[in-house]
């Protein structure tokens, strides 16, 4: 776990601030809207799949550890 | 065992001739589904999310993964797959961004998009780019096909058919890539002529149906692969023992190894390729551009990035595990060459038929690249150069003939690329020098493009040309990465080379906004849809009148019924336009009931007033004939927009 740490942190740090800047932009210009159904089940897709893959890198590095 | 070449029974050579043979006749069929260069180029938006998913995977698994990413397996474990699980970074802008702007402004390529969104100076100097770019990397998958399957089945495989291409290896090369030069080009030219044909034949309708055999195949050989090692050593328990504890993580050393650092491999393919892939890859663009709405396009992503990718990272690369695992248990010896690691474990593991099955997916993993690329680069001819420079106002049947024949060409200028890679190695490295060079400025400008309506013109000029040559100063003095390389502790040598795409983004994105700052910006009114910020304008004009899309109704199940007093029109019951929550005036999408013709069987329509009469769709004959239905059938109707 503590050799993978510092990788998962960054490659979730700086991709996941891509990723944040980038999802609020469309928000914030206009591009997607809040209030359309169809933008927020997309926004909720693409927030659990950063969780989903956030969680399955620390669940891999944890099983490998153990 | 010999490690340079496998010996294939005639079993394998007859699945190796029956898939391309197999692959020729069925990617023709699709000539009848590309009449019109709507058709040729863009399949006419019709196919469901899981047909551009499978297809999707062909653009990122090439003939060479195999070999590249069981290497990296064999020395780095399972880190191989780090590549394949960073995608969903770049999600939003892709599905958000865009996405719905490229479907809904109708652009078929990158440099129109540049015209349209800024001027034709910036869509030169992008289809000067791309163009070099496209036809060398088509040179470049012929090229690295007859090396890899050389690397299989040695010099001698051709033969077989009396084909010796030896006489056509000009001159003195490279020694090792002289002495492959005869079956490399073999090889290639056979490939090349079965793309060649069926892209010319079926368009964008045969470059998806094909990926679909094509993928199956590749993800097929990989799995076989793994399970026949796995089955080998003993059981999973014994892969995983055999994998030094170092070798089972998901990621590898921070800055080091050398040629495998984790921040290097995360900036040059985040940053470099994956964005590259997503967003200026005329191919890729247009699988999107063949989807049936931005909906299903987002479903596609989701499915390959969370399911496919990873898949993907697993059989291109499970040989090197397998491998590692051997060389563990003494299986094979410890000083092996780890870029021949993928011949010595099929070698193995393969019995009389698994190779040829191997082999086909080496050669349907180059194909279904290559025919995305040729398709795009023909587009790029023609809508790009031909229609606007050389014969403007000729008719559309004009434009599709020259589509076929500019696909046959581009795919004999790929093929006349590989003796020349083979002769001078130095070209085939002057090529990758040209892609890493181009790509971040192309990346940048179309982010800013997107992003920024402030971004004028001159900018975007500025950051392709001025940015191209901040990354070929990147080349020759390779000191200028060193800031970048040096807080990431990264050395050089190798090091550079990965931290060039962060070097390139920084600096492309700081030239694109300096010179926005004292330039004049493109009038809003001429950019609406080609923005972020005007997407919802953009969608308006798409369907030119107001949205209904914030409530989805029911897919309805309906009997088709040819009507000429339909006209352009579907004509149903008010209680079924109620149920898919549709009025007049929306966009529908009518499909064959069975889920299985992927859309070849459909039409986007446009709903008319409503009848009296339920349970039955009304279209027109002409209607009925471009959607390939069948009157009297059940069809499917959804609303789209």
């Amino acid at each position: 776990m503590k050799a993978n740490l510092w990788q998962w942190l960054y490659e979730y740090a700086v991709g996941g601030a891509f990723f944040g800047v980038t999802l609020w932009l469309c928000f914030r210009l206009g591009g997607a809207e809040a209030d359309h159904p169809e933008d927020r089940k997309t926004r909720l897709i693409l927030i659990l799949g950063l969780i989903g893959y956030f969680c399955g890198h620390g669940l891999w590095m944890f099983m490998v550890s153990r | 065992m010999n490690p340079s070449a496998i010996t294939g029974t005639p079993l394998d050579y007859g699945i190796i001739v029956l898939y391309l043979v197999g692959i020729l006749i069925f990617g023709s069929i699709f000539r009848r589904w590309s009449r019109t260069t709507k058709e040729f180029f863009m399949a006419s938006q019709r196919f469901p999310w899981w047909l551009i998913a499978i297809s999707c995977i062909s653009v990122v698994v090439g003939s060479y993964s195999f070999m590249k990413y069981s290497a990296a397996g064999y020395s780095y474990g399972l880190s191989s797959t780090m590549t394949y699980t960073n995608d969903w970074f770049l999600a939003p802008v892709f599905v958000l961004g865009w996405l719905p702007i490229i479907y809904f402004s109708r652009v078929t390529s990158i440099p129109e998009y540049f015209e349209r969104r800024f001027n034709r100076p910036v869509r030169v100097a992008a289809l000067f780019i791309m163009l070099i770019y496209m036809l060398g990397y088509i040179g470049f998958n012929f090229y690295t096909l007859g090396i890899a399957v050389q690397a299989l089945l040695g010099k001698g495989f051709l033969g077989i058919f009396g084909i010796n291409f030896a006489a056509l290896n000009m001159g003195a090369g490279h020694e090792f890539y002289q002495s492959l030069g005869g079956t490399v080009l073999g090889w290639s030219l056979v490939a090349a002529l079965i793309t060649g044909l069926y892209c010319a034949f079926g368009g964008q309708t045969a470059v998806i149906m094909t990926d679909l055999i094509q993928a199956t195949l590749i993800f097929l050989a990989g799995m076989v692969i793994l399970f026949l090692g796995v089955h080998y050593l003993g059981g999973w328990e014994a892969l995983w023992q055999g994998l030094p504890p170092g070798h089972r993580l998901p990621f590898s050393g921070f800055n080091s190894p050398e040629k495998f650092p984790f921040v290097g491999i995360f900036w040059q393919d985040l940053f470099g390729s994956s964005l590259a892939t997503y967003f200026i890859n005329q191919g890729m663009i247009m699988r999107f551009m063949s989807v049936k709405s931005v909906k299903e396009g987002r479903k596609a992503v989701y499915f390959v990035i969370l399911l496919m990718m990873p898949l993907a990272g697993i059989a291109v690369a499970s040989a090197g595990w397998v491998g590692r695992a051997m060389r563990t248990y003494g299986m094979i010896p410890a000083d092996v060459d780890p870029d021949k690691i993928f011949v010595i474990v099929s070698a193995i593991i393969c019995k009389p038929g698994m190779l040829g099955l191997v082999m086909a997916a080496l050669i349907a993993a180059m194909m279904s690249k290559v025919n995305a690329l040729i398709n795009g680069s023909a587009a790029i001819f023609v809508n790009d150069i031909y229609q606007p420079f050389l014969a403007p106002q000729r008719t559309d049947k004009h434009y599709l003939r020259t589509a076929q024949i500019a696909s046959m060409m581009v795919a004999v200028v790929g093929i006349m690329l590989v003796p020349i890679y083979l002769q001078k190695h130095s070209i085939y490295l002057a090529h990758a020098t040209f892609q890493a060079a181009t790509t971040p400025p192309l990346i940048v400008a179309v982010l800013l493009a997107i992003f920024w309506k402030r971004y004028t013109p001159a900018a975007a000029l500025a950051t392709l040309v001025a940015g191209a040559v901040a990354m070929a100063v990147s080349l020759v003095w390779p000191s200028v990465i060193q800031p970048f390389a040096v807080i990431h502790g990264v050395g050089a040598g190798s090091g550079y080379d990965y931290m060039r795409a962060m070097y390139g983004m920084i600096v492309c994105t700081v030239i694109g906004v300096a010179v926005t700052f004292f330039t004049k910006p493109k009038p809003e009114s001429e950019i609406v849809g080609l923005t972020v910020s005007t997407i919802p304008q953009g969608k308006r004009l798409y369907k030119g009148r107001e949205l209904n899309d914030r409530e989805s109704g029911d897919t309805i199940l309906v009997k088709l019924v040819a009507d000429e007093s339909a006209g352009d029109k579907a004509i149903l019951h008010a209680d079924e336009l109620g149920r898919m929550k549709a009025r007049t005036g929306d966009f529908l999408y009518v499909a064959d009931r069975h889920w299985w013709w992927g859309g070849l069987r459909s039409l986007h329509v446009t709903a008319g007033e409503a009848t009296a009469k339920s349970g039955v769709l009304f279209l027109s004959p002409a209607q009925i004939e471009e959607g390939k239905l069948h009157a009297g059938e059940m069809v499917k109707v959804e609303k789209i927009l």
